[in-house]
């Protein structure tokens, strides 16, 4: 039930920042959640639709990219990727991990409708 | 269309909050941990323990977060320290800014630690910062061994772990020796201490701990 949290907290942010740059709506968010939030990408994405529903964000894409939980051993010094969270090197067995990615929760970038066409119009070549 | 870039920590409003509680409880000299737990994992009755073990030492304050009563802050209440009661509602953890408002309430020059007590729950509370010093998993013996493994994001960020109803593992399934394996893969430095709520075993070395955080931060 962490996901609706996370998604009212995400729409906040995501609503201030399209309102500073004067979008008429938000059609892609893309976010960043680190694998030891544990957070279920298909919950996630229902709590961000419902909440999104009568917001500037109604119907927006969510894309959800998962961060690995990456760690850099003190005693082999290997850097490995966990699959779990057992904080025990596959190299060597030790438990002086230190963690480097994993505990991201992180708006990444929005695409806005600001009313203009994307690509060349942004640089009208005058005539 | 635009693409506009913003790498920003998605709880940025609650972590900034979070940092003006910080600065306040510095400020002060007060040192604040923040007790997580299942319901029923006796956070409550740890308190109770804790705050008479430390009385000659240290002046503590409590906030009690819960989503609805003030029966925990009746108990502590009943110990004779200064309490805030916090209800949550609907809200299955307590944010920084209802923590904020409760400093208010706290005479807070007058206390050495604080004692936040969070709302029933593994999950929520060990995401949100609410300005603590350390962050306390309690766990209890009725529980079962395998919470660790489930809850990584709390035993991982934790700067201590309490296993409570060490007088009940006789009656249960619980193996210490799972519980501690278990832990150990998912944060091999945290200390761990069993204690009983209900005999008072365990307190003492508990408290000791306790003491030497509040020195030491």
């Amino acid at each position: 039930m962490h996901e609706y949290a996370i998604a009212q907290a995400l729409l906040d942010q995501v609503g201030d920042i399209a309102r500073r740059h004067n979008a008429r709506a938000v059609t892609r968010v893309v976010v960043q959640v680190g694998r030891l939030r544990r957070v279920l990408p298909e919950i996630l994405r229902f709590g961000f639709d419902v909440a999104a529903a009568d917001s500037i964000a109604a119907g927006a894409a969510l894309e959800i990219e998962e961060v690995p939980i990456h760690v850099r051993c003190g005693a082999c010094r290997v850097e490995s990727n966990l699959d779990d969270p057992v904080y025990i090197c596959p190299a060597c067995g030790s438990t002086q991990l230190v963690q480097l990615t994993g505990g991201e929760l992180i708006l990444k970038s929005l695409e806005i409708d600001d009313g203009r066409d994307s690509g060349p119009s942004e640089h009208p070549q005058s005539q | 269309m635009a693409e506009i870039p913003v790498l920003q920590n998605i709880l940025k409003a609650n972590d900034e909050l979070a940092a003006q509680v910080r600065r306040r409880l510095a400020e002060a000299g007060v040192v604040a941990l923040n007790f997580i737990g299942s319901p029923g994992s006796g956070k409550t009755a740890l308190l109770e323990q804790t705050i008479p073990a430390l009385k000659s030492v240290l002046r503590a304050a409590v906030i009690e977060a819960d989503c609805a009563t003030a029966r925990d802050a009746e108990r502590i209440q009943a110990i004779g320290v200064e309490v805030v009661q916090i209800n949550t509602g609907k809200g299955c953890h307590v944010p920084a800014h209802l923590i904020l408002q409760a400093l208010d309430n706290l005479s807070l020059r007058e206390t050495d630690l604080l004692l936040i007590e969070n709302v029933g729950n593994l999950v929520c509370p060990s995401e949100l910062d609410i300005g603590e010093s350390a962050k306390v998993a309690v766990i209890s013996a009725a529980e079962g061994d395998d919470k660790p493994q489930k809850y990584p994001m709390l035993f991982r960020g934790c700067a201590a772990v309490v296993l409570n109803k060490i007088d009940l593992i006789p009656y249960t399934d619980f193996s210490r020796e799972r519980f501690e394996r278990d832990l150990r893969a998912i944060n091999a430095a945290v200390p761990l201490f069993g204690v009983s709520c209900r005999t008072g075993e365990g307190i003492e070395t508990w408290a000791a701990w306790v003491r030497a955080f509040v020195k030491g931060t």
